[in-house]
């Protein structure tokens, strides 16, 4: 399979997760139970999603620098704006790159 | 993400404008998502895949997890099969946002309802979440959805084109990678609201540390479920 077709079939699989339950939003009856439940995603989501990529997978493992940034983001999101906690987390990166 | 943009909540806004502040409300994000994308572009150059070809990647998948994934599975010499299969299952948290925004494309329409999930990215679904709680009015949410989606496809294709063409001038302890963290943070800190959210993300973040040794991903589509039943169980006892 050349690389454009590959790219592709994935391209069109992930476009096919995403619009699971959306394209057919105007007909489709979410039972209220499990709406419930969705009303939850996000702060589950992106809280799974951080400790996903501060301990690895199988095979890539704990990434302690990952740690770091991630405490001192903690510290600026609870006291800057968006725009200011992503300018800190950049000069934090900048910063364990010289030391 | 009503504290974190710094701002009040302007639901008392008699008309917002949806695309200015969908621009305002994105610009941080496209700053923290640049760098990424750039050494995406690097490591598309560094592989053996045809420079304009990886970078078609970019809006081929609109997703940067899965284009790495993608392209570290080709490296590592896996088939196209399992390489196709370790993207896809990376990326199942895509269906996930595509329930939870379900009901808010309900009365949108169909051309809406096809164009739209193509931008179904984490930032987007955090940005438009928070913005539907604010302005629940279907053309509103239609407009700040689009310009916030249309502005990280074309921000992400010209700093991967840029990664691409300029190649390897980061130096390698610079690991901007390392930003999907700060803004998964600043995503997650001011969706805490409430004691239920702070219950669920709580345990979504226990679970997420032991189901990470579940293969292909799937451990956080786990831990993010328990989390989102902890949320409910405990919203609805409260």
């Amino acid at each position: 399979m050349s690389g454009l077709a590959l790219l592709a079939v994935t391209g069109v699989l992930l476009y096919g997760l995403r619009a699971s339950f959306i394209v057919p939003a105007g007909r489709l009856t979410i039972p209220a139970g499990l709406e419930r439940l969705l009303e939850h995603a996000r702060p589950a989501v992106l809280a799974a999603l951080l400790v996903s990529v501060i301990v690895g997978g199988p095979g890539t493992g704990f990434d302690p620098a990952a740690v770091v940034v991630a405490a001192v983001a903690m510290v600026a999101a609870s006291r800057l704006s968006f725009l200011a906690t992503t300018v800190v987390g950049l000069a934090t990166i900048g910063l364990l790159a010289l030391a | 993400m009503t504290a974190v943009r710094g701002r009040a909540s302007q639901a008392s806004d008699p008309a917002p404008d949806p695309i200015r502040r969908a621009v305002r409300h994105n610009a941080g994000v496209c700053i923290g998502l640049a760098p990424i994308g750039f050494v995406l572009g690097v490591t598309i150059g560094e592989s053996s895949i045809d420079g304009p070809i990886g970078w078609a990647g970019g809006p081929l998948l609109a997703s940067g997890a899965a284009h790495f994934a993608l392209l570290a599975a080709l490296g590592q010499g896996s088939t196209a099969v399992a390489a196709v299969a370790t993207a896809v299952a990376l990326s199942t948290r895509n269906a996930l946002y595509s329930a939870a925004l379900a009901s808010r494309f309900r009365h949108q329409p169909r051309w809406f309802r096809w164009l739209g999930p193509y931008f179904l990215v984490d930032q987007l679904f955090a940005m438009v979440d928070e913005e539907h709680r604010a302005h629940p009015d279907p053309a509103h949410f239609r407009r700040y959805y689009l310009t916030i989606g249309v502005m990280l496809a074309g921000m992400w294709a010209v700093v991967v084109a840029l990664g691409v063409a300029v190649g390897p001038v980061l130096p390698a302890a610079l690991r901007v990678e390392l930003m999907v963290v700060v803004l998964v943070v600043a995503m997650l800190w001011p969706s805490l609201v409430r004691g239920s959210d702070r219950v669920g993300a709580g345990v979504a973040a226990a679970v997420a540390v032991f189901a990470s040794l579940l293969p292909l991903g799937s451990g956080l589509v786990v831990a993010a479920l328990a989390g989102m039943a902890a949320a409910a169980v405990w919203e609805r006892r409260a």
